[in-house]
């Protein structure tokens, strides 16, 4: 007994693939479906979320206008184009925290964090630590200089902001790397679960439909 | 437009931005007092805005439906597609809202229908590094050698097998990513977040009002 | 066939080889050897250190996108501390979080064979427990270190936390011994919000494409350790002497890897080549 899961499982992976062979309408199905779940998904989630937080303490009598006040808030959201200026209130709310929690994070973790972190005594107990410590020391530096847009680094100080180029090659390098493996992670799911289940079926079909494809274009252009 | 003038001088627009200075400034203010009224009162307005923002969903919504109901009315290109999204946006809305998101079908369309696209979207990335490794990764300068011979390494030092082959490549990966890797990396988050209190700065001293989206405003 | 036409080769080919190449570690096992890096060995044994007692916060912040990549990884930490002696709190600050802990429970896809936790002897609403969603990204995260009970009903039952004696020892985030996110994104927000405002360990579950940018936060000690991508979560499943999807897909990887070098290295040769000979 052939199972409708994995044949499901193999037509939405095969059909997102197929955009390897070329762009086709089962890929735009795929992809459109894909954009329209998830949006569906999101509201779905986020009214649970909010239904949560701002309606359970009504019901315990507690909050009773905080809750409503928070509802009819997020119900002008979705006059976003009649009521056009009401929905910049909840707006401005949701940026206004937003911003202050990420101007903070910003300054803390991000700035003072590394900082301390970049300075540490370059001379420690073997070789290579102290050129570790002095390298990662130097890198920052060199890195963080080019990106001073304030004037133009002319002149013997220009070795600056180009070593600080070169680490971010090396960067760039890591991280094309390491992207690479977490897709082929993700790829390498899907190719399992192809061979491996009953998905395979779908395999010689859609092997099928670029057979097709092949042969159709080509007899097009003898034409 | 609607509600714009509330009091003669006052626009909602004047309201919303007075809303970002008062508030963003007093949540980051908060975060150096230990003053428990504030400190509470700090508290309850993450909560409200945590509950708004599980609302705001329904700003994308609405923008999707509109796009694409216009499309699939019009029999615009992609119509059929539009109308699949409408279909695969809206069922599956109605079903969670009013049967929750345990709901069986719910689930059995999450699991077997959203999840291989989803994730087959971005294993396509996976072939695209492959066809980028071998067309396109070219040493032509200095700069792009020391990407390419760091991606080698990495890449090297990420297949656990090449270990037993000899373990200095999982030892020159390590030292790339604790070291080089960290180095750079540090210098570009020291860098964004000086960029990041400015650009918050500017939000909330009214100066950046992209936020409030009034250009679509203006012209609907 | 010339350099010239073998440079370039049409993609669709290079494609096709990748799929054959990585589909056969699938139909014969190569059983190739897999060794814990240093970084995976940091977070097991810091959680395996953790006293008896303590508050652990596994977030859900992943997505159906990274597939098995972050599955993996949430199964493995969920399986280690449901073995420990510990206060597993379950909270999904992203929006796919709470079908993705259901799916971990009951076996999927994207993270293997489904977990028991009658098997570890645990009782939901004692040991371990779900707190649901919570939306809002860096707002959530701030939001739930003020105040762990922000859902005020539990994820799985929609009863109020108040009724499951688990939530007594986790009001807000100084109650917590560990924090542990498997996420997408949303690192720097949790360590501005967990660590910098109250120093809370963390430990992360990271893809790939986000691991590099992780590295400088460990060197200076704001993150405790870190799970990269499908290699980590392999290496965490042998730790905890449980090899699981993440094990049998590292034969595939390796090979994909392997092939990514190699194209490196044969399309510079074939580059510097035809240079040569076209300067010829």
């Amino acid at each position: 007994m052939v199972s409708v899961v994995y044949i499901l499982y193999g037509i939405g992976a095969l059909a997102i693939w197929s955009l390897l062979y070329r762009e086709n309408i089962f890929y735009r199905c795929a992809e459109y479906f894909y954009v329209g779940f998830y949006g569906a998904h999101l509201l779905v989630l986020g009214w649970e979320s909010a239904l949560s937080i701002a309606w359970t303490p009504v019901t315990r009598g507690e909050y009773l206008w905080g809750g409503i006040f928070i509802l009819a808030l997020g119900f002008i959201l979705f006059f976003y184009s009649k009521t056009r200026a009401f929905y910049m209130i909840p707006i401005s709310l949701i940026v206004a925290l937003g911003t202050a929690l990420g101007m903070r994070g910003a300054i803390h973790a991000q700035l003072l964090g590394q900082i301390g972190g970049s300075m540490s005594s370059l001379i420690k107990a073997t070789f290579m630590d102290s050129f570790n410590t002095t390298l990662i020391t130097v890198g920052s530096f060199c890195t963080l200089s080019y990106f001073i847009f304030t004037r133009q680094i002319k002149g013997p100080i220009y070795v600056i902001p180009r070593i600080g180029r070169i680490f971010i090659m090396v960067t760039v390098g890591a991280a094309y790397a390491n992207t690479g493996t977490g897709r082929l992670a993700n790829y390498s799911g899907i190719l399992l679960n192809l061979w491996q289940t009953d998905a395979v079926y779908i395999i010689p079909v859609a092997l099928a439909f670029i057979l097709f494809d092949i042969i159709w274009r080509k007899t097009k252009k003898n034409i | 437009m609607i509600g714009d003038e509330i009091v003669p001088e006052l626009r909602m627009r004047d309201i919303a931005l007075l809303i970002t200075f008062t508030l963003g400034f007093f949540m980051v203010f908060e975060y150096f007092l230990v003053w428990p009224e504030v400190n509470s009162a700090a508290t309850n307005f993450t909560r409200v805005c945590t509950a708004l923002a599980g609302l705001s969903a329904i700003v994308g919504v609405g923008n999707l439906t509109r796009t694409h109901s216009k499309n699939v009315i019009r029999r615009g290109s992609n119509w059929i597609p539009s109308m699949l999204l409408l279909i695969s946006l809206w069922i599956p809305l109605i079903i969670g809202l009013f049967l929750t998101r345990k709901d069986p079908t719910y689930v059995y369309l999450y699991n077997n229908l959203y999840t291989p696209v989803s994730q087959a979207f971005f294993a396509l990335l996976g072939f695209y590094i492959l066809s980028g490794a071998f067309r396109t990764f070219r040493a032509k300068s200095t700069d792009s050698i020391f990407l390419l011979i760091t991606a080698a390494l990495v890449f090297m030092g990420n297949s656990p097998v090449t270990g037993s082959i000899w373990p200095g490549f999982q030892a020159i990966k390590v030292w790339i990513m604790d070291n080089a890797n960290s180095a750079g990396y540090r210098g570009v988050i020291m860098g964004v977040a000086i960029g990041t209190i400015v650009t918050s700065l500017r939000i909330l001293i009214g100066r950046e009002t992209g936020y409030l989206a009034e250009r679509r405003a203006r012209a609907e | 066939m010339s350099l010239k036409k073998i440079s370039g080769l049409d993609a669709r080919y290079l494609y096709l080889i990748l799929l054959i190449l990585s589909s056969i570690p699938i139909l014969m096992p190569l059983g190739l050897p897999l060794a814990p890096s240093a970084l995976t060995r940091s977070a097991y044994d810091f959680i395996e250190n953790l006293p008896p007692g303590s508050v652990v916060i596994l977030d859900a912040q992943h997505s159906t996108g990274y597939g098995p990549e972050l599955g993996t990884q949430f199964a493995a930490l969920m399986k280690h501390l449901l073995s420990r002696p510990l206060k597993v709190v379950i909270v999904a600050l992203g929006a796919e979080g709470p079908m993705l802990v259901d799916m971990t429970f009951k076996g999927s896809t994207l993270s293997g064979s489904p977990i028991n936790p009658d098997a570890y002897g645990k009782v939901y609403g004692e040991d371990y427990i779900f707190v649901g969603y919570i939306a809002g990204g860096e707002t959530a995260i701030a939001a739930f270190a003020r105040n762990s009970w922000i859902t005020e009903v539990d994820g799985e039952q929609k009863k109020p936390l108040s009724e499951f004696p688990i939530m007594e020892y986790c009001k807000t985030v100084d109650d917590w011994s560990l924090a542990i996110s498997v996420s997408g994104g949303n690192f720097e927000q949790m360590v501005a919000q967990w660590y910098s405002a109250y120093g809370t360990p963390i430990i992360f579950g990271a893809p790939g494409v986000s691991a590099p940018r992780l590295y400088p936060y460990i060197g200076a000690g704001q993150v405790v350790a870190m799970l990269v991508s499908l290699t980590g979560a392999a290496e965490y499943e042998l730790l905890i002497r449980k090899p699981g999807l993440a094990a049998s897909l590292m034969d595939v990887l390796n090979l994909a890897q392997l092939l990514i070098v190699a194209s490196i290295v044969i399309g510079n040769i074939i580059y510097f080549a035809t240079r040569q000979g076209g300067r010829a």
